[in-house]
């Protein structure tokens, strides 16, 4: 089953593996142009609701713990260089350090998401929790509740996406241990890298945006 | 599929069997399934809307009770824009044709091109599941806060309609790497078919907008099942922002049913007037001028929901754009058939069928892009008979001149030609009989989706029932003469209709991988010799 | 796009650069962080904003390999962002830009409901007794509604007299206006219209008389209506609302309303 790199053939709609490589990596830039837009409506629903709701958005975002975002995004950043380096190996036929870059990868992510855990534990606890489930005794504005609809809507989509990238990357574990990936065909983990980095970038406006209000 | 074996190999005959069909990934075989499936959906949408009708033919209650009439027009609403009118062009015909025109062998991601299908099947499967539940009775727009609250089972709706959206974007994902990436050597950017032009502006508007409908629905799934109040006016959202939110999606959807209908009239005109296309750069402009202008105008949807008038007054100005560039294509289509030696059979017929009953109900647009009359207009059958007059009349005619059009290479096989032009003439008459009075009645004050009506409203709504029977006829009798066209009509020639692009180089129908040699393109996709002065 | 066979060579991350933009994004985190204890006013938000944006730069440039992408994905990627933008500002065009107060409350719901369903809420007693007051609303009301065809002055000279024929009549002569000056005649005119000017019937009964009293000021001199005058135009002098009350004009049914409003509430 397994191919080895140099002998992959490309599909036969194609000229070239180039060809095909190249065609690929648009259609990932397409997926993400549609999940910039997907994104989009949750921000543009958050600057909407900030903009009318200065004070209230600044006293909920007390709430959170800036240590605890601080950490995910150090953890996230580090996660886009070891995936960026992944990439980099295969390109240079390091197949090994390949594995072992998603794996590190993988394992940062699961850091994200322990610490999100932590995170979202706390807030049920002290019932910070979105629009109607709002018990919280402390934000004393009616509205703020809202606050905690975009922080969980936001955070959970953004988490959802760290769950199905960390599947993704078994995936790529599985193929890089068979050797698939070498420097004439690495189409799967460059593209990988793609989404993983726009995970990233998105995080990189949800922190300021949700824990730095002042 | 026919019994007789005709020697050559072409993709309908050389993999047999349902399974062959099931796990194809040749986007000529996905194409039809495509077909069969969003005509299938749109035999339920149109029995809905028979039976909405039907209920309207008289006053008071006439064939069902109230909660089932809400929920009658919820589903002939929902189904047909989302599972016919959006997928018919792009998905059915752009998935057979676009590559061919392309010179491709294939789409870019032949099994992303499979996926899509599936998605959208199980989109179906999940919103039409509760048909046979609790029914849904928001009408296809899904406004706040009433979809957050009522009971019926419209989260299942919701959900499918959130699923049928990725079907489209990966549908367009798709098209527009292939028109990027898979033309064939001298296909320059000049030489493309202005279906391939518009079904690429298609692509980047389903693209872009989409998502944002994915996101909206999403939000109110939460919004159903959690409270997150986002859209709730109860716990400090804002249910206007719901319809901001939706109509970013749903206005460019507008133009994903009109653009590749009007990419399909594109190719008819010119191919069945044997002349050049007037205007090419022009068309190719006005497309995307379009598609560009659908994404600021949504506003022109909401001059009565309490949005602000500084919103209104933008909204208004905007919108008053789209008659520039769509104006461009109806003089330039005028303009390609002045002088031409007309064939009148069925495609062109029905190509300007499009251009009378998509003239009208763009002009009556204006009447509804302006706030002051809007104020008087919103929500009466005004508005219901300029959308049809848009998505219908635009749309489902743009589709069945593309369909005629390309029959012969889709099935290798030609229709009749008068049972053709009977079914097109019940087809027009009673869309026309249909939906005109409707302007009339909408104009006096007759409120849409209401169950119930005065009684002066009475007799225009009769001849408006006669006349949507008078469609559903033609229709069936479409249907009836092409199956038989599919199964024992005569053979078709590689191009009976002497067409310049590409699709009519290939074998009628068209061998497995489109071409036996890869084609090299020399000459624009109209260039037809000019008739003698 | 013919250059389907040349063969580009792929970008690939040196390790060096790479480390940079990590630590760089390492310190953006920091600065943030460190920025949000100041206390800048809006700036702290704009400053926020530009770390997030320029440390978003670095990860699109070198990690996503931006700067060695071809000139279509730069164009997918601005696209994404402009559209973006584009849906904000226009959503925003709303939402910002409500007026308060314009919106009918609950509270005012009740309040009309109060006033009974029959009551025409009239700004003016007595409307059909002239008094300065309502000359002075008159005047108001004649520059929004009437002075576009008639003029300011009333000469019939207004900006878009010059498309009317028959012409706007010339209000400061005695022979002016075809029904009589008086401002029962004048009401009458207002209510059903004359020739190419429409029914102003649907403002409000006081409005109306208000533009008939200013209406008359034009003339050489101010006429008075007698009692008969009055009654031709549904006056009944002798009663304190003139018998206008509940003319017959149609009115929400409130009740209805409010319980809707506080149902969906």
């Amino acid at each position: 089953m397994a191919i080895v790199a140099s002998e992959r053939k490309h599909s036969e709609h194609f000229n070239s593996a180039e060809h095909e490589f190249v065609s690929s990596k648009q259609g990932m830039w397409l997926f993400l142009l549609q999940e910039v837009l997907f994104f989009a409506g949750l921000f543009v629903a958050y600057g909407i609701f900030r903009a009318l709701n200065p004070e209230m958005f600044h006293a909920a975002s007390q709430m959170l713990d800036v240590k605890m975002g601080a950490l995910n995004t150090v953890v996230l950043i580090c996660s886009s260089l070891t995936m960026a380096f992944a990439v980099r190996s295969a390109q240079t036929n390091q197949t090994k350090k390949t594995t072992m870059y998603l794996i590190v990868t993988f394992l940062l992510a699961s850091v994200f998401l322990v610490v999100k855990y932590f995170e979202y534990s706390h807030k049920f606890h002290v019932g910070l929790l979105p629009g109607q489930y709002f018990t919280n005794t402390e934000l004393t504005d009616p509205k703020s509740g809202l606050f905690f609809s975009l922080y969980f809507m936001m955070t959970g989509v953004h988490g959802l996406h760290i769950i199905l990238g960390m599947l993704v990357i078994l995936w790529l574990v599985r193929r890089s241990s068979r050797n698939e990936f070498g420097s004439n065909y690495y189409t799967p983990v460059e593209l990988f890298g793609l989404y993983w980095h726009f995970v990233d970038l998105i995080w990189i406006y949800l922190f300021p945006l949700l824990y730095l209000i002042d | 599929m026919s019994s007789e074996h005709h020697g050559d190999v072409n993709y309908l005959n050389h993999e047999k069997g349902l399974k062959s069909w099931l796990t194809t990934v040749d986007h000529k075989r996905i194409g039809m399934m495509y077909l069969f499936t969003v005509l299938f959906m749109f035999l339920i949408g149109g029995i809905f809307a028979l039976l909405v009708r039907l209920e309207l033919f008289s006053t008071g209650p006439t064939i069902i009770d109230m909660n089932t009439y809400n929920q009658y027009f919820t589903y002939h609403g929902t189904i047909m824009v989302f599972m016919v009118v959006i997928p018919l062009i792009p998905a059915a015909i752009g998935n057979f044709v676009l590559p061919i025109m392309l010179g491709a062998k294939d789409v870019a991601f032949p099994r992303l091109n499979l996926a899509t299908y599936y998605i959208y099947l199980v989109g179906v499967l999940v919103a039409c599941t509760t048909l046979f539940l609790n029914g849904v009775d928001t009408g296809w727009t899904f406004y706040t806060p009433y979809s957050i609250r009522t009971s019926t089972s419209t989260t299942l709706v919701i959900l499918g309609a959130f699923i049928l959206g990725f079907s489209g974007i990966f549908t367009a994902l798709n098209f527009i790497v292939s028109i990027h990436k898979l033309r064939a050597p001298g296909l320059t950017w000049d030489r493309l078919p202005l279906f391939v032009w518009a079904s690429y502006a298609t692509s980047i508007v389903q693209m872009l907008a989409t998502p944002v409908l994915a996101i909206t629905l999403f939000l109110l799934i939460f919004e159903r099942l959690t409270g997150i109040g986002i859209f709730d006016p109860k716990l400090g959202g804002d249910p206007v922002m719901f319809q901001h939110f939706f109509w970013f999606y749903s206005h460019p959807a507008v133009y994903i049913m009109a653009l590749p209908a009007m990419g399909i009239v594109s190719e008819v005109i010119p191919v069945h007037s044997q002349k050049p296309i007037f205007g090419y750069k022009a068309i190719a402009m006005a497309t995307f001028g379009i598609a560009l202008v659908a994404f600021i105008v949504w506003g022109h949807h909401m001059f009565v929901s309490g949005q602000s008038e500084l919103a209104n007054f933008v909204f208004s100005l905007l919108t008053m754009f789209v008659a520039v560039p769509t104006g461009v294509k109806v003089f330039s289509w005028i303009g390609t058939m002045y002088k031409g030696s007309i064939r009148f059979n069925a495609p062109m017929l029905y190509a300007m069928a499009f251009l009378f009953i998509f003239t009208i109900g763009g002009l009556t647009g204006i009447f509804l892009a302006t706030v002051a009359t809007n104020v008087h207009l919103t929500d009466t059958y005004f508005v219901v008979a300029h959308f049809h007059y848009v998505m219908v009349g635009g749309t489902l005619m743009g589709f069945m001149a593309g369909f005629h059009h390309w029959f012969p290479k889709m099935f290798g096989r030609m229709y009749n030609e008068s049972a053709a032009l009977v079914s097109g003439f019940l087809v027009f008459v009673g869309f026309n009989v249909t939906f005109f009075p409707q302007f009339i009645l909408g104009a006096q004050g007759m409120p849409r989706r209401y169950y119930d009506y005065l009684p002066e409203f009475e007799a225009l709504n009769r001849v408006s029932t006669v006349g949507s029977m008078m469609i559903g006829l033609g229709f069936v009798f479409s249907a009836i003469y092409l199956f038989k066209a599919m199964k024992s009509g005569p053979k078709a020639s590689a191009n009976p209709w002497n067409g310049k692009s590409l699709e009519w180089e290939t074998t009628s129908p068209p061998h497995p991988h489109n071409f036996h040699d890869q084609p090299v393109v020399t000459h624009g996709p109209y260039d037809f010799i000019e008739q003698g002065e | 796009m013919s250059n389907q066979h040349e063969h580009h060579e792929h970008f690939i991350l040196p390790v060096k650069l790479g480390i940079f933009v990590w630590f760089a994004l390492i310190i953006g985190t920091i600065i943030t962080v460190l920025v949000a204890q100041v206390h800048l006013g809006e700036w702290n938000f704009a400053v926020a904003m530009a770390i997030a944006t320029v440390k978003a730069a670095l990860v699109v440039t070198y990690f996503m390999g931006m700067k060695y992408e071809t000139n279509d994905n730069r164009v997918i990627a601005v696209s994404a962002i402009i559209f973006s933008v584009i849906f904000f500002v226009l959503t925003a065009t709303d939402l910002f830009f409500r007026k308060d107060g314009v919106y009918v409350q609950k509270g005012d719901l009740e309040a009309w409901a109060a006033l009974g369903a029959d009551s025409q809420t009239l700004k003016f007693k007595k409307p059909w007794v002239s008094s300065d007051e309502l000359v002075a609303h008159g005047k108001k009301l004649f520059d929004m509604q009437c002075a576009t065809c008639h003029g300011s002055a009333g000469k019939g000279d207004g900006p878009a007299s010059g498309a009317l024929n028959p012409k706007p009549r010339n209000f400061t002569q005695a022979s002016g206006l075809k029904n009589g000056r008086k401002p029962a005649q004048i009401y009458g005119t207002l209510q059903k219209g004359l020739g190419t000017m429409p029914s102003f019937g649907s403002l409000p009964k006081d409005d109306l008389w208000a533009l008939a009293h200013y209406v008359s000021h034009f003339g050489p001199d101010v006429l008075k209506d007698s009692n008969a005058d009055l009654k031709k135009v549904g006056i009944d002098p002798s009663k304190e609302d003139g018998g206008l009350g509940g003319a017959g004009s149609k009115v929400l049914p409130i009740d209805f309303a409010i319980e809707l409003m506080s149902e969906d509430s």
